[in-house]
């Protein structure tokens, strides 16, 4: 049954198919006369550090609590090298991808020998770090106010700003944002799909028989992880530039749940599990914001947090495998063989 | 001379709760083989609950009963409707569920409390006790006490009593457990009970010394989860141990080194002791793949 699955493989194509259809709809429905632009652009960049998330901790299955340090290495280093130095913006893309890559490499090679939850504290405590590190070192990274970063621009034209070719520029950075997490989806795709992917899946299962197979697992684990991590990092840039401001708030730990709650939402097992989930965590904040500022005085974070928190805990007890893993008619073309599998059920 | 002591007494007294925090991690690993990150949440409840009661005219010993009953109470809460229906599932799919529960928990918090800052007074008011030449706030020494206590009757608990030994044949194997007439699920009910009320204990007992606020959960249970780490996971007595080494490290270099950079450079000391310890092999819970 599962071989028979497993030799069905969609192709990339049909990913590519999908997605333009979804953009299409999207771009047909007009979202955004309904959601606020920025969000769906915002939407797209989380959903692209989440797909660098769904390789480690999906594929590799080691859980990651501090990924918006990562985000925000991007992010700040927009604000020192762009914003400050006028680098162009590639340069400091390239710079802030090989920073995050080399701290994501020095915390995996430390972390990965010792078992599943040291990651996670790990990078927990690495995302409190980075936070403290942010705050004292003022002079580069405006302290708790932030900074504020120019847009991408050629010219006098202005990315996200002014309109490109009759498309206005909100929409324009939509369709941009959201090619870009298609782009970093079929990479991940790609990579499932490789040598090193299926080292990666075998080492989930069963980290013994990987290591027996030949598998340097500690080297597997760390690349998935500075991969993760440089992706994120790009992602960080892109959004410093779009949206102009960056300050510790934007890469809180709370933001590093929200993404783990993407991913987890979305299906850690599937490569489109972050982009799902990118839009279903979308629609559950900006659902509770709604309510919130109906029915109850003062602010709405407290009920943010509080939906996120029961949204991981009611998606893990009831679908593990997150929405990707639900099975629509629709869906059995669009998913990843061997990739689809729910989290393993210990023996007792 | 004076000024070590201050640090170092400082130290203990906030490390009486990293303690008492990480003794919960212990108590829950031990027996359900969980690693609960809302146990910094429970603390957050503790403190919160007292500094209500209190505010709204409790006496303080009632109120510390009360507040510790009521973080048992929402551990349970957990146990029963987190942890008891993902039993079975591996282990990282159980963290983030925990991870789950503790937003869902500080939300709450946060809706119910608000993020200001509240306090509460000493348990035994008068002027801090001159130690050497340290002045130490009395609270000092309720912290102190109620880790070692702690420590202490957990000790025994699994050493000299039936329940206590139980709860560690079901951790180390379920289903031999069981067969010994031992229900695993009774026991993780058991776990979660006594380790949110010792966090929300701890909670209480804090406040006096450093104001608490909604959101003092995270990094308790980070602290916590460390102390318990290098006290290797499995004796409520090392993790004692632990909880003090991280209180006194964070005092010594938020003293010595800088104050700016005291949460970066505790996380990193302790991330690096934490290495070097489990490349030892001293640490017998840290499972090497």
């Amino acid at each position: 049954m599962r071989q028979s699955e497993a030799n069905r493989k969609p192709s990339s194509t049909g990913y590519l198919g999908l997605a333009v259809l979804g953009l299409g709809l999207a771009w047909a429905v007009d979202l955004t006369d309904i959601l606020v632009p920025a969000t769906l652009v915002f939407m797209a960049f989380r959903a692209m550090a989440g797909v660098g998330l769904t390789l480690v901790m999906g594929i590799s299955g080691q859980a990651v609590l501090g990924q918006a340090a990562f985000f925000g290495i991007g992010a700040y280093s927009a604000l020192a090298l762009t914003a400050d130095r006028g680098w162009p913006m590639a340069a400091t893309i390239v710079v802030a991808m090989a920073i995050s890559a080399v701290v994501g490499g020095i915390l995996g090679r430390l972390v990965f020998p010792l078992s599943g939850h040291f990651l996670a504290m790990a990078t927990l405590a690495f995302g409190l770090i980075f936070l403290n590190l942010v705050q004292w070192a003022e002079p580069i990274t405006g302290g708790n106010n932030g900074g504020t970063v120019p847009p991408i621009g050629i010219g006098s034209w202005r990315f996200g700003k002014d309109e490109f070719l009759g498309i206005d520029g909100d929409r324009f950075a939509f369709l941009v944002a959201w090619a870009l997490v298609i782009g970093a989806v079929a990479l991940l795709d790609g990579i499932v799909r490789s040598r090193s992917g299926r080292a990666l899946i075998a080492l989930r299962s069963s980290p013994m028989a990987a290591a027996t197979s030949g598998i340097d697992t500690v080297r597997a684990r760390t690349g998935a992880f500075m991969m993760s991590s440089a992706v994120a990092a790009f992602a960080g840039v892109l959004y410093a530039h779009f949206i102009g401001f960056v300050s510790p708030d934007a890469f809180s730990l709370l933001v590093s749940i929200e993404l783990l709650i993407l991913v987890t939402l979305g299906g850690l097992r599937s490569v489109w599990g972050a982009p799902l989930g990118a839009v279903a965590l979308t629609l559950l904040v900006e659902l509770t914001k709604f309510l919130a500022e109906h029915l109850v005085d003062g602010s709405s974070a407290p009920y943010e947090i509080m939906a996120l928190g029961a949204a991981i805990v009611v998606v893990m007890l009831v679908a593990p495998g997150g929405i990707a893993s639900i099975r629509w008619p629709l869906h059995r073309k669009a998913a990843v063989p061997n990739t689809r599998v729910a989290p393993a059920r210990a023996a007792s | 001379m004076s000024r070590e002591l201050q640090f170092l007494m400082t130290g203990l007294g906030q490390g009486g709760i990293y303690a008492v925090i990480g003794v919960g991690f212990v108590l829950i690993h031990n027996v359900t083989n969980v690693i609960n990150f809302a146990q910094g949440e429970f603390a957050m409840i503790g403190a919160m609950l007292a500094t209500t009661f209190v505010a709204a005219g409790t006496p303080l010993p009632v109120a510390f009963v009360l507040a510790t009953a009521g973080a048992a109470l929402v551990g349970v809460a957990a146990e029963r409707f987190t942890i008891a229906p993902s039993r079975g599932y591996s282990s990282d799919v159980r963290i983030i569920i925990t991870v789950g529960t503790a937003f869902l928990l500080q939300g709450l918090g946060l809706a119910l409390w608000g993020a200001d800052p509240r306090s509460l007074p000493a348990f035994t008011p008068g002027p801090p006790v001159r130690v050497l030449g340290a002045a130490l706030p009395r609270q000092t020494f309720w912290v102190l006490g109620f880790a070692l206590l702690v420590g202490l009757s957990l000790w025994l608990f699994f050493n000299r009593s039936i329940v206590g030994k139980a709860m560690m044949a079901s951790a180390s194997d379920p289903d031999a457990a069981r067969l010994q007439g031992i229900n695993p699920v009774v026991m993780g009910m058991i776990a979660f009970t006594v380790s949110a009320g010792l966090a929300g204990a701890a909670g209480v007992i804090i406040v006096p010394l450093t104001a608490a606020s909604t959101s003092i959960g995270v990094p308790l249970a980070l602290k916590g989860f460390i102390a318990a780490v290098i006290g290797g996971l499995r004796s409520p007595l090392a993790a004692i141990g632990g909880g003090f080494t991280v209180g006194v490290a964070e005092a010594m270099l938020g003293g010595y080194v800088s104050s700016a950079l005291k949460s970066a450079l505790t996380f990193l000391l302790l991330f690096v002791l934490l290495l070097v310890m489990s490349r030892d092999g001293r640490l017998s819970g840290v499972a090497r793949v």
